[in-house]
């Protein structure tokens, strides 16, 4: 989850310190482009201003000595009688006036069309049009007013020259005809006007000149000035941007160095340090950190963790020390107690001695007990094969016909023999089985032929007591387990029997077998006299005949379900039931399926 | 959404952080560039004319000398510098003020184009062509009489007044070479005083343009 933009986050701080840093740059930047905006101005001074003031002049001065040309010209025609070049030299005069007045006019007045609606009462437009098509553009802008005031200056001079220049020619003209005409007099007299003149006109004319080259001194000093200005701008930006980026970079350089080392490395060293003296188990130790940013947060955090962790082993110890007093005044009561009863101590000290010599003498009389029951049963079952084979050699009529009473004996002593048989090995399976002695021998087989074999066995036993006897296999394939087939076939016979045994007539008993997840049980359910629920507790001990079992007119040992579990756990598995009195009874056992095989399944 | 906002926020206050920059930079330049600007020399100095030219000025300021030494003339300076005797500044100034804003003539800057001064004015005008535009002002330097609607009324603030009057012991010269906007020509301004014909001091001050092309005509 992103934390909300705190105004103190170290986010801002870094956002801050890069807008620094960009400012740094936009300020360069800026310095670059204002050095270039004053570069061009310096440059504009120049080429818009003094480039074409000095144009102007020079036309002005080309048009002043055209007009000087065609005055000397006029005064270097010798005959009244060629008038009329004289006449053309002082049209080329007038031009040379309106050519001159109009260039002046240029500097005064920013531009020659300009000038020519503002000054000399708008001469001759056209004419001046006709005589410089192309000059049309030229354009003074903010001329220095020196140099305005030298154009005007200039102007009073050129009107001095031309006036006194068309005085000369016409006093010429006038010499010229009183020459022809031979008025010698009045011939010198118009020579002294014309000399007059004459001198006028070259003395302004010099004017001119003097006062044009101090208007384009002018612009002389001005272009150097503004090339200086120029180089000095260049000079000057170029050191600036230097001066400006180095402190900048300096200033961020500084800032960033600061902010990493204000916002960052410090509290995380002071950080360090505090949990490190934490760590050495000084508990009193806590971060001075004030910044709320993230690591502000992160120190009060810590800062809250260390008050705890100063808090906990103070607690500790105090309940420590509690629990010790109260032991130590235990203790103390317990040794007087101990004191007031160690006779008692005593007394139980050999009881206990006793107690376990009993035990091992109990034990001793178990075991020999236990092989009593072994030897005799064994040495029982010869002369008890003796008698019933003797009886049953009576019975067939082997040695001579009895009567009906005799008969009716020796079959009653032969059952009881059969009985006493039965009874003496399930004696003998027992002692056995204690001793160890019952020699299982596994081998991985089926389990389904034996049960279905038990079934067949028991088909006829329940049929004759019109019982309902059924067997249920799965569908599914069971798998093979590992059992002893002989020892699995007496838990069978056991369960079965007990259930035909204990179910009256039309009653019905179910063989059941289930695959289930790692193993494969055997269900036997009957809907006999089942067990009250006082008994159960003791439904596998040796010799346990329920007491309804006793009422019932059955015989049995009481040993089969002692014998039947201890068969099935020995195999690893387990035996179970559920009983109801009167209602039925359900003895479930079931056998391990092996690792490896369940994994096949 | 949250986020965003602050996330705004603080873009926001980079903005204005370069914004306030910029603008600093920019007066900065501005003040710069001014400096640049006034780099290039503006100082005029005295014009220096020929003598030839210079003589026909002369002639000029004469002839107006002697048109100011008129009594019609006098008799109008005198009779307004007792007017204007124990005019406050103040008083002046809103004249001036109001003249100023006035387009074209209302009757007060009527009387100043039609009284005897102004006619004698025009008078001299038709006389010697050239002169586009004369007037006299009084030694409070209010107007007096003129040929033309002068711009302002009031003209002691003005450098060539204080020049012309020179403290009431008055001061002929010329002025710079200028364009004058009224007869559309390159012209040259002469302040002549009016001088009382008993002590020569001076009473009044008059500005008369004079066309180039008039000095022209002479040299």
């Amino acid at each position: 989850m992103r934390r909300p933009f705190s105004f103190f986050g170290i986010q801002l701080k870094l956002f801050a310190v890069l807008v620094l840093f960009a400012a740094v740059l936009f300020l360069t930047a800026s310095y670059g482009l204002y050095g270039a905006y004053a570069v061009t101005l310096a440059s504009q001074k120049i080429t818009e201003t003094e480039i074409p003031l000095t144009k102007v002049v020079n036309e002005a001065l080309v048009a002043m000595l055209e007009g000087k040309l065609a005055l000397e010209e006029a005064l270097a025609v010798d005959y009244f009688s060629q008038k009329e070049e004289i006449r053309e030299h002082e049209f080329h005069l007038s031009d040379s006036i309106l050519v001159f007045d109009a260039h002046l006019a240029a500097i005064t007045w920013g531009s020659e069309s300009e000038a020519f609606r503002k000054s000399g009462g708008g001469l001759n437009v056209s004419e001046w049009q006709r005589l410089h098509p192309a000059d049309d553009s030229l354009v003074i802008q903010r001329p220095a007013a020196e140099q305005v005031q030298l154009a005007g200056v200039a102007d009073i001079y050129f009107g001095g020259f031309s006036r006194n220049a068309s005085e000369a020619i016409a006093a010429h003209k006038k010499f010229l005809r009183l020459k022809s005409e031979g008025r010698e007099a009045e011939m010198e007299e118009a020579r002294e006007v014309r000399r007059e003149h004459v001198a006028k006109a070259l003395r302004f004319s010099r004017l001119v000149t003097a006062t044009l080259a101090e208007t384009v001194q002018i612009s002389n000093t001005a272009i150097a000035e503004s090339a200086k200005a120029i180089e000095r701008t260049q000079q000057d930006v170029i050191r600036n941007m230097l001066f400006i980026f180095l402190i900048g970079s300096l200033a961020f350089l500084l800032v960033s160095f600061a902010f990493v080392r204000r916002t960052i490395v410090n509290p995380v060293q002071a950080l360090t340090s505090v949990a490190r003296a934490l760590g050495s188990g000084n508990l009193s130790a806590r971060a001075k950190i004030k910044s709320k940013d993230e690591i502000g947060v992160l120190a009060n955090v810590f800062n809250q963790m260390a008050d705890r962790l100063a808090e906990y082993p103070s607690q500790l110890e105090r309940e420590v020390r509690e629990k010790t007093n109260k032991l130590n005044e235990l203790n103390k009561s317990l040794q007087i107690w101990l004191q007031e009863n160690d006779e008692i101590g005593k007394i139980l000290v050999r009881r206990d001695l006793e107690l376990t010599q009993s035990n091992e003498r109990l034990r001793d009389l178990d075991e020999a007990k236990s092989q009593f029951v072994s030897v005799a049963a064994h040495q029982l079952r010869t002369p008890l094969a003796g008698i019933k084979w003797t009886l049953y050699a009576l019975l067939e009529a082997k040695v001579g016909r009895l009567n009906e009473e005799q008969e009716k004996f020796a079959g009653d002593a032969y059952k009881a023999t059969i009985r006493l048989i039965d009874l003496v090995n399930d004696l003998l399976d027992v002692a056995r089985l204690e001793e160890g002695r019952f020699g299982f021998k596994i081998k991985k087989q089926s389990l389904v032929p034996l049960v279905k074999k038990a079934y067949e066995n028991f088909q006829k036993a329940a049929k004759g007591k019109g019982i309902k006897f059924s067997l249920e296999l799965p569908k599914e394939d069971i798998p093979f387990l590992d059992f002893d087939e002989d020892k699995i076939a007496i838990v069978l016979e056991n369960l079965v029997d007990n259930a035909i045994k204990y179910t009256p007539p039309g009653g019905k008993v179910a063989l059941v077998i289930r695959k289930e997840k790692n193993r494969v049980s055997v269900e036997v359910a009957d809907t006999g006299i089942g067990m009250p629920a006082s008994q159960i507790g003791r439904v596998f001990t040796k010799f346990f005949r329920a007491e309804n079992a006793q009422l019932y007119q059955t015989s049995g040992t009481g040993l089969g379900l002692y014998l039947a579990q201890n068969i099935v756990e020995h195999h690893g598995g387990a035996m179970f039931f559920k009983t109801e009195e009167n209602k039925g009874s359900t003895f479930t056992f079931s056998l391990p399926i092996s690792k490896s095989d369940i994994k096949k399944v | 959404m949250r986020t965003k906002l602050f996330y705004g926020g603080g873009i926001l206050f980079a903005a204005a952080l370069l914004l306030l920059g910029g603008i600093l930079l920019g007066v900065i330049l501005l003040q710069q560039k001014e400096g640049v600007v006034e780099e290039t020399p503006s100082q005029i100095q005295e014009t220096v004319l020929a003598p030839e030219v210079e003589a026909v000025l002369d002639r000029k300021i004469s002839l107006v000398a002697e048109l100011l030494a008129d009594p019609v003339i006098l008799d109008g300076v005198r009779a307004a510098n007792q007017e204007h005797a124990n005019t406050s500044l103040e008083e002046i100034l809103e004249l001036d003020e109001k003249w100023r804003n006035t387009e074209g003539a209302d009757e007060f800057i009527e009387a100043f184009l039609g009284n005897d001064v102004a006619r004698k004015l025009m008078e001299f005008q038709e006389q010697y062509p050239g002169f586009s535009e004369i007037f006299v002002v009084d030694a409070r330097g209010l107007n007096v009489g003129q040929t033309n609607k002068t711009t302002d009324y009031y003209q002691a603030d003005e450098d060539w007044w204080v020049g012309a009057y020179d403290e009431g012991r008055g001061k002929a010269f010329y002025g710079f070479i200028e364009f004058d906007e009224s007869a559309q020509a390159e012209a040259i301004s002469l302040y002549v005083p009016v001088r009382d014909p008993n002590d020569q001091n001076a009473i009044g001050v008059a500005k008369a343009v004079v066309s180039i092309v008039a000095i022209k005509m002479e040299l």
